[in-house]
């Protein structure tokens, strides 16, 4: 099952099962280290961050598109 | 080949990556959450991957959509992103908003471009605390961030927390702009995330209004793109007197994946209630 898979399983079902299963909901790289420990309910400091690369920009019919691209994320 | 499904390709984990398309729209730069954005991945004309990326909370990015998308290798590719029509309501100038339109990328992909982008560790002792990584300076990209309550239209009538998020309250004099008449006012809810401002979409959010003991409102707040409020949730009603007692009440929280450190927040979410 790829991480697409488990998400659109997830999709289905209500966010409250959710809760208490973080490594489905959330996306992290593919190189991220192990989640911190006793993270608070409360929004925190994640363990790194990443950059992106922009290839472009367009404009159609009133909006602007631009593409980015960063390192693939996993499912945790 | 992945289309048709007879020859399988070992994809390398180093040739996919993770794709974010940005849209907004040009006037205002409102990055719209409900535009559904469907990519296809084709190299020379044949079809690599396709799929309808995710739409997702991160504290440096803020809002956006995104997936992983399965190249394979260095070489150039081109990306068609797809947008629908709205589904939230627009206000404004906005209201003519239509969507339904594509834009096509190419672009060079190589392994070594990869290894270009940044990777940013954050020490032992701040990891796991509460605070947030600053949205990252995206150059000519708009932001999803919301208005600080001073730049919010209308009279500020007060904000408080649920799960982490601010929910910013104001009251404008006029709902003509929201389906309303001039003699009713526009009573809207502006959720952000805290430290980054960015904005908390795809909630449902229902409230009500309370004067001595009696019900003057009960209903939802519905989700609306406004060219001055930006997304927020809202409703028309009759009247808004000091004193009256407003209690917000989280049905959904933000429907998005959400990128670490955003995921134990805006989930479990009490009423918010706001003497106004």
């Amino acid at each position: 099952m790829n991480r697409r898979d488990v998400l659109r399983v997830v999709g289905s079902t209500s966010l409250v099962g959710l809760a208490g299963c973080t490594g489905l909901f959330e996306t992290r790289s593919a190189q991220a280290p192990p989640l911190p420990e006793n993270r608070p309910n409360a929004v925190y400091y994640p363990t790194h961050y990443e950059g992106m690369k922009m290839p472009g920009m367009k404009e159609q019919g009133g909006y602007r598109c631009a593409s980015r691209i960063r390192m693939r994320t996993g499912s945790g | 080949m992945k289309p048709n499904g007879i020859t399988k390709v070992e994809i390398q984990p180093e040739d996919s990556i993770h794709l974010m398309p940005v849209v907004w729209e040009t006037q205002t730069g409102i990055i719209p959450p409900d535009i559904n954005p469907q990519l296809t991945v084709t190299q020379n004309g044949e079809s690599i991957d396709q799929f309808a990326p995710w739409p997702m909370l991160s504290q440096p990015m803020g809002f956006h959509f995104g997936d992983n998308a399965q190249l394979q290798g260095d070489g150039t590719y081109t990306v068609e992103v797809s947008i629908g029509g709205p589904s939230t309501r627009r206000t404004g100038s906005l209201a003519e908003n239509q969507g339904n339109t594509s834009f096509t990328f190419e672009f060079e992909f190589s392994e070594s471009t990869l290894n270009e982008i940044s990777y940013t560790d954050i020490p032992d002792d701040k990891e796991g605390t509460k605070g947030a990584v600053d949205l990252m300076d995206m150059e000519m990209l708009p932001d999803s961030q919301v208005p600080t309550p001073d730049a919010l239209p209308g009279n500020v009538r007060g904000s408080e927390t649920s799960g982490d998020a601010k929910f910013v309250v104001t009251v404008l004099e006029d709902a003509s702009r929201f389906g309303g008449d001039e003699e009713q006012k526009y009573l809207a809810v502006s959720p952000r995330t805290p430290y980054n401002r960015t904005m908390l979409p795809m909630m449902s959010l229902s409230a009500t209004l309370q004067r001595d003991g009696t019900s003057e409102f009960d209903g939802i707040l519905q989700a609306t793109i406004d060219p001055d409020l930006r997304y927020h949730y809202g409703t028309t009603v009759a009247d808004i007197q000091t004193g009256d007692e407003l209690t917000i009440t989280v049905d959904s929280p933000p429907q998005t994946a959400r990128h670490e450190g955003y995921e134990t927040a805006f989930v479990d979410m009490p009423d918010v209630q706001v003497t106004l």
